[in-house]
């Protein structure tokens, strides 16, 4: 019988720290595996009272990874807590912005994050193991993509209206139309996104995914979780990151729900555990079963991976493509390698490249009138997909405007479940092979890293400390060891 | 400053970091905001709740960054200016988001930006080592047809702008000027006591660190 012995971490600062605690059975294999992160429900009552026009330069400075996620997710409960429409103009304005943000931050994970995993072997040495090996192997990209990303920080600083935490979107639009010479300026910046992107989907199929290592991983039958998958998507069921339904699919491909995305959090109830402050998000209508995979189990998956799954298609041409290729290697919907991820992010990136190119060339773009009428204030939640997956801001309002309940549910907290049965997966298979220190660690920490979780606790492959510790338990609760960088 | 709204075109920046609802973990922001809109010549003023790759990448083009935040290193309301990289090494950085302090952001960024500009480089380097690692010919080789192409195309005007100059990246000097404040600040606005009274302090030394 296993003690539950858990010490929780303190939480500090925003940059918290993550721990994996790993329970060994009798025999030396990992019976269990739980994933501990900081939570955010005091930020939540800190808002109450506070005036909800403050809320989009308030959330986004949660934490240091999203900003323009949650500066959006905010601005659209807000026009719906207003009940404003918003004009062409500043729609397309924050869509154009938005879609950079995407193809910014998934390049970030792709090759300075997740990068190693997919262009590395794992046998490289651990010191070369980060993305300083990955320049290394491959020069030449690691400074187009930086090159790429300074461009693109610029359309989020030039539509944005700062360098960092942006502050043009309000209730019912945005601050500011955007002229000709800046849309000039902004589609420059746009047209090296779009060719890297398409580079960089050249460089992954006769570069990246013919390594044998990284079939292995795709293929591996411990990164397999069969979960329920939620998204966005648009009246043609392609992936929308800024706007669209919630689409839920399940595990075996069956719609589960498509229809207003403010309904979304009526559909999830979340559950507790005593070992971590996190509550585990399910879908209602399944119920609680653990944490268990399988078409009977409420947990579900948010992310470039779930959106892929819920998605009949893409929104634009070589995305589009891209995306069939993509099914054609799984030869399966919807597909449930946890390893996908990294290729998902690929196929978003494109569409987002794709979809910016098109909005800086939108008529509407440069539209005068960039916010709507305001009514009186209200209930009001927004719906957006973060480059993490579907984030969640719910605010009710009093007659003055003022905040009495904000509710947010962010895309790890979604993920949280499934990254813990990704984690004790991969950490059982290393297990097994008598790995409980290196090659355990990078086990773990590529799983993790996966799900690009959006909390400082994320493993990287940069040189310096790292962040996460992985704490190993004996079958009677004794602590064994403690396996970290 | 940066404060107006468009892209900046300073050589200089002072960047607030922190976060201003979580007490005194906005010091770095608190002390930023005082700064008079004139602080100095060609200077931007800026506010940054991220840190390591995040901030980094924003950083690049300046020629010197001067880096408020506020640390538990130090007893509430003490000061201290050194070099990022000397604050880094007595464990008083701030590990962004993954883990990276600032100063490893941005030797990552230097050493992936070192490498050579010139399209015609990258293709004889590859072709002429054959023991180098197939995939590093291979990444030449489909750089070659579009990738050299689109480096050249960034053109000096747009590079200028988004921080780049000639295809190269300018790392800048990177000082930190650390207010020390109580350790786990909860969630809320305003300083502590001790802290507060460092800020006029901690302006002081920003005005002086500008002049030097």
């Amino acid at each position: 019988m296993r003690q539950q012995k858990i010490t929780i971490d303190p939480i500090t600062r925003l940059e918290g720290h993550g721990k994996i605690l790993l329970y060994l059975d009798e025999d030396g294999g990992v019976q269990d595996a739980f994933l501990q992160i900081p939570e955010l429900r005091g930020f939540e009552r800190f808002c109450v009272g506070r005036r909800g026009e403050e809320m989009p330069q308030i959330t986004e400075r949660i934490c240091g990874v999203c900003p323009e996620a949650h500066h959006l997710a905010s601005a659209k409960a807000l026009d719906d807590a207003y009940g404003a429409e918003i004009p062409e103009a500043a729609r397309v304005q924050r869509e154009l912005f938005y879609n950079t943000y995407i193809f910014s931050d998934h390049l970030l994970h792709l090759i300075f994050l997740g990068g190693p995993d997919l262009l590395l072997d794992e046998d490289t040495p651990k010191e070369q193991r980060n993305v300083l090996g990955v320049l290394q192997a491959y020069p030449e990209l690691g400074k187009r993509v930086v090159q790429v990303r300074a461009g693109a920080q610029k359309v989020l600083e030039l539509i944005g209206g700062r360098a960092i935490h942006p502050v043009f979107a309000l209730p019912g639009g945005v601050s500011q139309p955007v002229d000709e010479e800046k849309r000039k300026e902004l589609a420059a910046y746009v047209e090296a996104m779009t060719e890297l992107a398409r580079d960089m989907v050249s460089f992954f199929h006769e570069q990246v995914l013919p390594d044998p290592g990284l079939q292995a991983l795709l293929q591996s039958p411990e990164a397999r979780l069969p979960v329920h998958s939620m998204g966005l998507v648009d009246d043609e069921l392609a992936p929308n990151f800024y706007h669209g339904q919630l689409r839920i699919v399940s595990c075996e491909g069956e719609e589960i729900f498509l229809g207003d995305a403010r309904e979304g959090l009526d559909l999830i109830e979340e559950h507790s555990e005593p070992w971590t402050y996190v509550k585990f998000p399910y879908l209602k209508s399944f119920g609680w079963s653990g944490l268990e995979g399988g078409p009977g189990s409420g947990l579900y998956q948010v992310g470039p991976l779930a959106r892929l799954n819920v998605a009949e298609r893409m929104a634009t041409p070589a995305a589009q493509e891209e995306f069939e290729r993509y099914l054609d290697y799984f030869g399966q919907r919807p597909v449930q390698a946890t390893f996908a991820y990294h290729w998902a992010r690929l196929v978003e990136m494109v569409q987002a490249a794709e979809a910016a190119h098109m909005l800086v060339s939108h008529e509407a773009l440069t539209g005068r009138t960039v916010r709507g009428e305001l009514s009186a204030p209200g209930k009001g939640i927004g719906v957006i997909e973060a480059a993490r997956g579907t984030l969640f801001h719910e605010y009710r309002l009093d007659d003055h405007g003022l905040l009495e309940h904000v509710n947010l549910v962010v895309a790890t907290t979604h993920n949280a479940g499934p990254i813990g049965m990704s984690v004790k997966a991969m950490a059982q298979a290393a297990a097994r092979q008598g790995d409980m220190d290196e090659r355990l660690l990078n086990r773990v920490e590529m799983a993790f890293r996966a799900y690009d979780p959006c909390l400082a606790c994320a493993t990287h492959f940069l040189p310096g400390e790292l962040p996460l510790t992985v704490e190993v338990y004996a079958s009677d609760g004794t602590f064994l060891r403690r396996v970290g960088r | 400053m940066e404060r107006s709204f468009g892209a900046s075109v300073a050589d200089t920046a002072v960047v607030g970091q922190g976060n201003p609802y979580c007490t005194d973990d906005g010091v770095g922001v608190a002390v930023a905001r005082r700064l008079p809109s004139d602080v100095g010549e060609n200077c931007a003023v800026w506010e940054a709740a991220q840190s390591g790759v995040y901030l980094a990448e924003k950083l690049l083009g300046f020629s010197r960054v001067l880096i408020i935040d506020g640390t538990p290193s130090l007893p509430p309301g003490e000061i201290c200016v050194r070099p990022l990289r000397e604050w880094e090494a007595v464990g008083g950085d701030r590990r962004g988001a993954h883990g990276m302090s600032l100063s490893q952001a941005l030797e990552m960024l230097e050493r992936l930006t070192s490498q050579s500009s010139s399209d015609t480089t990258a293709q004889s380097n590859c072709d002429a080592t054959p023991s180098a690692h197939p995939k590093e010919r291979s990444v030449g080789a489909c750089l070659r047809r579009s990738g050299g192409a689109c480096l050249r195309r960034s053109g000096e005007a747009r590079s200028r702008r988004a921080g780049l100059e000639n295809d190269q990246v300018r790392i800048p000097e990177v000082w930190a000027l650390a207010v020390g404040i109580p350790p786990d600040p909860p969630f809320g606005e305003g300083l502590s006591p001790r802290v507060a009274a460092a800020v006029e302090a901690a302006v002081e030394e920003v005005r002086g660190w500008l002049n030097s």
